[in-house]
């Protein structure tokens, strides 16, 4: 993976801010946990704070030059250690493993580094392994633990790291340094939503299956508009030969999702942004002719098909399913 | 940089240090070698982290010349394709030459390679060595001492610590003790010259047997060069570095038992080759477990029953036994590497009890020291 300590500074500039007093004061506790969104730069965070400890003669920032910050850049570095989940899960073996090297004088001057990605992949072994060492840590090493889903860690790893929160970039701010990127903008709204960084936005924006998916679902709503029957042709057409996989799928659900959520908004008060600011017409004429109550009964079909998704359901039957309850409440359900 | 070499001092110098390399590492600079020339000569680096060794080719030997420097310099070059294109070169005068930047070029003969090298400056520096911390040792007695511990430590890592032999230098005496909490093997040796402070390390095991491969069968002198970092051992013109393990050693004097209540004297070859074929019934069930019996003065018997495979039982005469009559039973694999250790001599072996652990001598010295914990059999 790339170094990102540069990053950090520009994307979460207050909680570096905090990081580099602790450092310089030297009250850094011997974990850390960090967690916030995907696409906060949780890992650029996580860079910096090593390349800020083991830089030779950092001023506010690190200095670049030096060799410890040379080395951390082009990644070889034997002081840091990572760990990232092997499949589903952050195995056991895994955990041992890096015990096991951490265990080990070092190579390096100065402290010894792990971060592990996606800390709530471990399962309860790992864990516990990992609990056993965060307690009595052999020598100067510091845990940094990363997550978007603190709650789904043991409360007794929690207990035991310093818990630090990033900023999730707010979507209009998003929507604003796309469109600086050159991104329309109705994409850009589209992709503020979804997105968390400029970075995984822009990939969105170059990824053929986004722009493809998100014309599904605009005609899928269309279609929506015409009948049941057409509607199943629209999705069978647009929709369906993009839910190759669960992570495709989710996402045609949640634009789906954004796409009711506009409607609500649009009905609760004309003047709100949209998702898809260039349907905006159809949103209202839709708004105008449904009530509350159909539009919830509506969403909360689309999170159950979200959660079905999940359950291995079919998709092809999913997505037909779905298409028929949305149908249902134009009927007078 | 620029040189020429021959090609034999080179292969022998980079089979060396390819022994430190690894093709698993996660860390891109380590899959090289760092190639160094000086005034004195080529130095090879090569490591994974955990080990790293390097040799030294010098620039004349006896009288003869073995490196022709044009210019000084360094480089780290790709070691699996570097170690295979010098196997293969077809001249015994390989040239070496590092141009624009990290562009190297291999000439032998009319066989002419450009390889992409990485800048050295990103190698792992090697640890500055103190070297009034030191002593010497012949090379055959380091891998006495080797052979004699490492096969005890711990194959699993939940306890890291216990993966390695624990060296302590104490009152001008090293003693090597490696424990995987089932068995516990010793070895004491007297110093000539002892470091004046007092010592104490664990060294990973893995890094022993990498080291034991490396030395030669010969008296000549090791030196041992020790920090709280790593430690190194010095051979002719190969140094071998080992980073240590963190952590506490259990102390396990207290587990040596100091009495005993039954001595038995028994050729060690002989008990060997009992249990070897004992175990041949046992192999599959309950861990490989014997069970042994004194018989009156001069016997014991060796047995293994597995209820479905059949039974086994045999007579080794015993040169002395002492004390009460015991039925104990014990690993199989443990006692014969434990008598392996000890090699062939008379050994003495002293029980206290049939649920206690129990020590292996040579009857000649207190050098050599094996505990065994028995196995629980109804």
């Amino acid at each position: 993976m790339d170094w990102q300590a540069s990053q950090a500074p520009e994307r979460q500039p207050r909680l570096v801010a905090q990081l580099t007093r602790m450092i310089q004061s030297d009250r850094l506790s011997h974990a850390v946990l960090l967690t916030g969104e995907q696409g906060s730069g949780k890992e650029a965070v996580a860079h910096f704070l090593i390349q800020m400890t083991l830089c030779e003669n950092p001023q506010n920032v690190p200095c670049e030059t030096c060799r410890a910050c040379r080395l951390l850049k082009s990644g070889n570095h034997l002081n840091v250690h990572s760990v990232e989940a092997d499949g589903q899960f952050i195995k056991r073996e895994q955990i041992d493993q890096l015990i096991h090297e951490l265990s080990k004088t070092a190579r390096e001057s100065g402290r010894k580094f792990y971060i592990v990605h996606e800390a709530h992949r471990m399962n309860a072994s790992s864990a516990n392994a990992l609990l056993k060492f965060l307690e009595e840590p052999t020598s100067d090493v510091t845990a940094i633990l990363l997550t978007n889903q603190p709650h789904a860690l043991l409360p007794t790893i929690r207990s035991r790291c310093q818990q630090m929160t990033l900023q999730p970039i707010s979507s209009e701010q998003l929507k604003q340094q796309l469109m600086e990127q050159e991104v329309t903008e109705s994409m850009a709204s589209t992709i503020s939503k979804m997105a968390n960084s400029v970075e995984e936005g822009l990939a969105l924006t170059e990824e053929e299956e986004f722009g493809l998916a998100r014309r599904g679902v605009l005609k899928l709503m269309e279609a929506l508009e015409r009948g049941t029957a057409h509607a199943l042709v629209q999705a069978h057409e647009h929709v369906i030969p993009l839910l190759k996989d669960k992570e495709k799928a989710e996402r045609i659900l949640d634009l789906l999702l954004f796409a009711y959520r506009d409607i609500v908004a649009c009905k609760a008060n004309p003047g709100s942004d949209c998702t898809f600011p260039d349907k905006k017409a159809l949103w209202e004429q839709i708004a105008m002719r449904s009530t509350f109550e159909q539009l919830t009964y509506q969403l909360e079909h689309i999170m159950k098909a979200r959660r079905r998704l999940h359950q291995n359901a079919n998709r092809t039957l999913l997505m037909e399913q779905l298409v028929i309850e949305l149908r249902e409440v134009n009927a007078g359900v | 940089m620029k040189f020429e070499v021959m090609r034999d001092r080179l292969l022998e110098a980079l089979n060396d240090v390819m022994k430190a390399v690894s093709s698993k590492t996660t860390v891109a600079i380590l899959t090289g070698i760092k190639i160094e020339a000086k005034k004195e000569g080529i130095y090879l680096t090569g490591s994974d982290a955990d080990i790293t060794i390097q040799t030294f080719i010098p620039v004349e030997e006896d009288g003869e010349q073995i490196v022709q420097l044009t210019q000084t310099g360094s480089i780290v070059l790709q070691a699996r394709f570097f170690n295979e294109i010098v196997r293969k070169l077809p001249t015994n005068d390989v040239l070496i030459e590092v141009k624009n930047g990290y562009q190297t070029d291999v000439r032998s003969g009319k066989s002419e390679f450009h390889l992409i090298g990485q800048d050295a400056n990103d190698y792992p520096l090697l640890p500055q060595m103190e070297e009034d911390q030191s002593f010497t040792m012949p090379a055959e007695l380091v891998k006495s001492i080797i052979r004699e511990t490492v096969f005890a430590v711990s194959t699993s890592e939940s306890r890291p610590v216990l993966t390695g032999v624990n060296w302590q230098i104490r009152d001008g005496e090293l003693m090597c003790v490696a424990t995987d909490s089932h068995r516990l093997a010793r070895r004491s040796t007297k110093l000539e010259n002892a470091p004046a402070d007092e010592y104490n390390a664990v060294i990973p095991g893995k890094s022993l047997n990498e080291l034991n491969k490396i030395l030669e069968d010969n008296s000549e002198p090791v030196e041992i060069v020790l920090t709280s970092q790593q430690i190194l051992f010095k051979a002719g013109n190969v140094l071998f570095y080992s980073r240590l393990l963190e952590g506490n050693y259990p102390d396990t004097s207290r587990l040596i038992p100091s009495e005993h209540k039954t001595l038995v004297v028994v050729n060690g070859r002989a008990l060997h080759q009992a249990i070897d074929r004992a175990s041949l019934l046992a192999r599959e069930e309950r861990n490989n477990v014997v069970r042994f019996t004194t018989q009156g003065q001069n016997a014991v018997e060796i047995s293994s029953n597995s209820p479905e495979i059949g039974k086994v039982e045999e007579q080794v005469l015993a040169e002395q036994i002492e004390g009460e009559e015991l039925v104990i039973s014990f690993s199989a694999k443990y006692m014969m590497d434990a008598l392996k250790a000890i090699e062939g001599h008379d050994v003495q072996i002293q029980f206290t009890g049939v649920m206690r652990p129990f020590i292996l001598k040579s009857v000649h010295d207190d050098a050599i020291l094996q505990l065994i914990l028995p196995v629980r059999t109804y």
